[in-house]
């Protein structure tokens, strides 16, 4: 991977304290090549941003647990966007609606709030860092798991 | 065996009063303090500071350990004639060690630049004040044409320029530091920024009076404030000193000055390294002009599943109010704080003694006056200087999210500056706690004894904080009066009052 890494933002958004994936996203991120810089839990979404801003960050991923993320991730591009990052990747991934909702619903309306990806339980780690390596137009392979 | 004692001259040039004491540090009573002298301060600094000097120096030479004057060269203004100051010829020579600070001539005036409000912004705000500056105006993401111009006419002492954590944002900063080097400003500009960019810093910034140092946020959420506190001291001594009419004491007295609030934060980081029960501790310095706010303890102790958001604030925190004061800023305080003391008695004593700063109250009724003034200026410093815990429902049950930082272990508040040591108010606190709240807890305090600076020695302890710890820090605490009388102050437990609820 490239000399200088990709920085990327990592949290769990809302009031959302499940803390343990947050730190398995933290660790292989990194093991991956990538400079995390992990927010922890209970992160609002300007403090994606602010984050973003200060680090120089190309990517944010947004966790969300707890079956409300519907509303606390609303409204996340456009806020980007009004604070100076339009070209920030956006992913959000985990336990995002409540009940059972046939996946391709959920995506759909994750991609209609303007995230780039949208991943849910079960997903594959190694997949989804092979696509932000893609997203982020990195040429050289990521470091080996 | 007992160490010889020496003597020490300290002497703080501060906008109204030049304050000096003579001390005693070493002899077998311990440190003491033997004199002290106050007078205006003069126009001119030199003039009042030689007057102080001529009054401390112990006549006829050598060790002085007996407390046989303590003198206090009245401090009222109108006794001050032109004709005292032919004492003062800058000929004054001490034979004995002195050590000064200054806040006169607005004290250090620091414009603070950076990108995000909660982040590096902040934190420029923080190293400003630890280093004694005061914040005069701070400037978030990018630089304008429109915020150049107010700088140039702000004309500060010292820029401090931050914004990105290390590897991190580049344009913006950049962006900034180009405004900077196309601007007329004249001032040292201190770079504490994203540290990848201190080359091309250097040579936009190549123009003007520059010090570059480690980033004052290296990563988000982790602070890095001692290099850019250690530029903020050198810049102060190189070039500032010269600007304050204070080149002139420093070639008659051989030492450096100190901002008087860098001198008080010395002092307690002594209190805290050498004084076993100094370990949380407040600090209120109430002036005409400004409040400042000095606490030592742990900003966030976590427990109870409490969750810190922002920026963890440091072990030892100095906030500066430049609205709250009882005189030349008594309008701006009492906006703030109508809401909880408004009559038109009130006001009309705040108009009268913001048009006359020197004005002293005799009338029991401007007494009182003053002292709920002082009161709501205390209570609403503090307030700000504290976080806040707000409790948060989540399907999991309740979570408790702290911003700032957390008080409650105080124990000890000292009150200095002359408007405490005058008012000497036991009730000073008594309204602290009374602030309704919702879901929210102010992490104040919760139980401390309260104590006053009464003779006014804290910042001049300050000055010798740094070379003499222990002894500064010992006298530092017997000089205290216990205004409390040794009452611990708890918050009073009514319903809609401000107790623990999580």
């Amino acid at each position: 991977m490239d000399k200088k890494r990709a920085t990327i933002v990592l949290g769990v958004i809302g009031s959302d304290c499940h803390s343990v994936g947050n730190k398995i996203l933290e660790l292989y991120f990194a093991k991956r090549g990538f400079h995390v810089v992990n927010l922890g839990v209970m992160v609002p979404q300007d403090e994606f941003i602010d984050a973003a801003i200060e680090t120089g960050a190309r990517a944010i991923l947004v966790s969300s647990l707890y079956g409300h993320g519907e509303i606390d991730c609303a409204g996340f591009r456009e806020r980007c966007v009004e604070r100076g990052l339009e070209k920030v990747v956006l992913y959000v991934g985990g336990n995002l609606v409540v009940g059972k909702t046939e996946p391709e619903i959920i995506v759909d309306k994750f991609r209609k709030m303007g995230y780039d990806r949208v991943f849910l339980p079960g997903c594959n780690l190694g997949e989804a860092a092979e696509l932000l390596r893609q997203d982020l137009g990195i040429t050289e392979p990521l470091d080996p798991e | 065996m007992k160490p010889a004692p020496h003597n020490l001259i300290s002497i703080d040039i501060g906008s109204t009063y030049t304050k000096g004491a003579l001390f005693a540090f070493g002899g077998p009573a311990g440190a003491r303090v033997l004199k002290r002298c106050e007078v205006p301060t003069t126009p001119h600094l030199t003039d009042g500071f030689n007057r102080v000097l001529a009054g401390l120096v112990p006549r006829g030479g050598g060790a002085v350990d007996k407390v046989d004057t303590v003198d206090r060269v009245d401090g009222n203004p109108r006794a001050a004639t032109p004709a005292a100051s032919t004492l003062s010829t800058p000929s004054t020579v001490s034979t004995v060690p002195v050590r000064f600070s200054s806040s006169a001539k607005g004290g250090l005036r620091i414009a603070a630049v950076g990108l995000v409000p909660e982040l590096t912004v902040k934190i420029a705000k923080l190293a400003a004040c630890s280093a004694g500056g005061k914040v005069v105006r701070a400037f978030a993401y990018g630089l304008t044409s429109e915020s150049v111009a107010e700088l140039e006419a702000l004309a500060p002492d010292i820029v401090l320029v931050t914004g990105g954590t290390d590897g991190g944002n580049r344009e913006r900063v950049l962006e900034n530091v180009r405004l900077l080097a196309a601007s007329r400003l004249a001032c040292t500009i201190v770079y504490a920024g994203n540290s990848e960019l201190a080359c091309e810093v250097r040579k936009l910034l190549a123009g003007k009076k520059l010090r570059v140092t480690d980033n004052v946020m290296p990563e988000v959420d982790r602070m890095n404030l001692e290099p850019a506190r250690a530029e903020i001291r050198h810049a102060f001594l190189e070039t500032i000193v010269e600007g304050k009419g204070l080149a002139e004491v420093v070639r008659a007295v051989g030492a450096p000055p100190k901002p008087t609030p860098l001198a008080m934060f010395e002092l307690a980081e002594a209190l805290a390294a050498r004084r076993p029960r100094w370990r949380d501790f407040m600090v209120v310095d109430m002036g005409g002009a400004t409040t400042d706010v000095y606490s030592h303890t742990e900003a966030f102790m976590g427990g109870d599943g409490a969750v810190l958001r922002g920026v963890h604030e440091p072990l030892l925190k100095r906030s500066v109010e430049g609205d709250l004061g009882l005189r030349v800023s008594a309008l701006p305080l009492y906006e703030a704080v109508k809401d909880s003391v408004h009559s038109p008695e009130l006001e009309a004593f705040v108009r009268k003694v913001a048009a006359a700063p020197d004005y002293l109250p005799q009338a029991p009724e401007e007494l009182e006056y003053d002292r709920v003034l002082a009161r709501a200026c205390v209570k609403e410093a503090v307030l700000r200087h504290a976080g806040i815990l707000r409790s948060v429902w989540t399907p999991t049950g309740r979570v408790s999210v702290q911003h700032g930082k957390d008080l409650r272990r105080v124990r000890t508040m000292v009150g200095t500056g002359g408007s405490l040591a005058r008012l000497r108010d036991p009730q000073l606190w008594s309204g602290m706690w009374a602030k309704p709240d919702g879901e929210e807890l102010n992490l104040l305090p919760e139980q401390f004894e309260y104590k006053v600076d009464a003779e006014y020695l804290w910042p001049l302890l300050g000055n010798l904080a740094a070379e003499f710890p222990e002894e500064a820090a010992a006298l530092a605490e017997n000089c205290l009066q216990p205004l409390s009388g040794g009452v611990i102050l708890t918050p009073p437990e009514t319903p809609g009052g401000c107790q623990r609820r999580v």
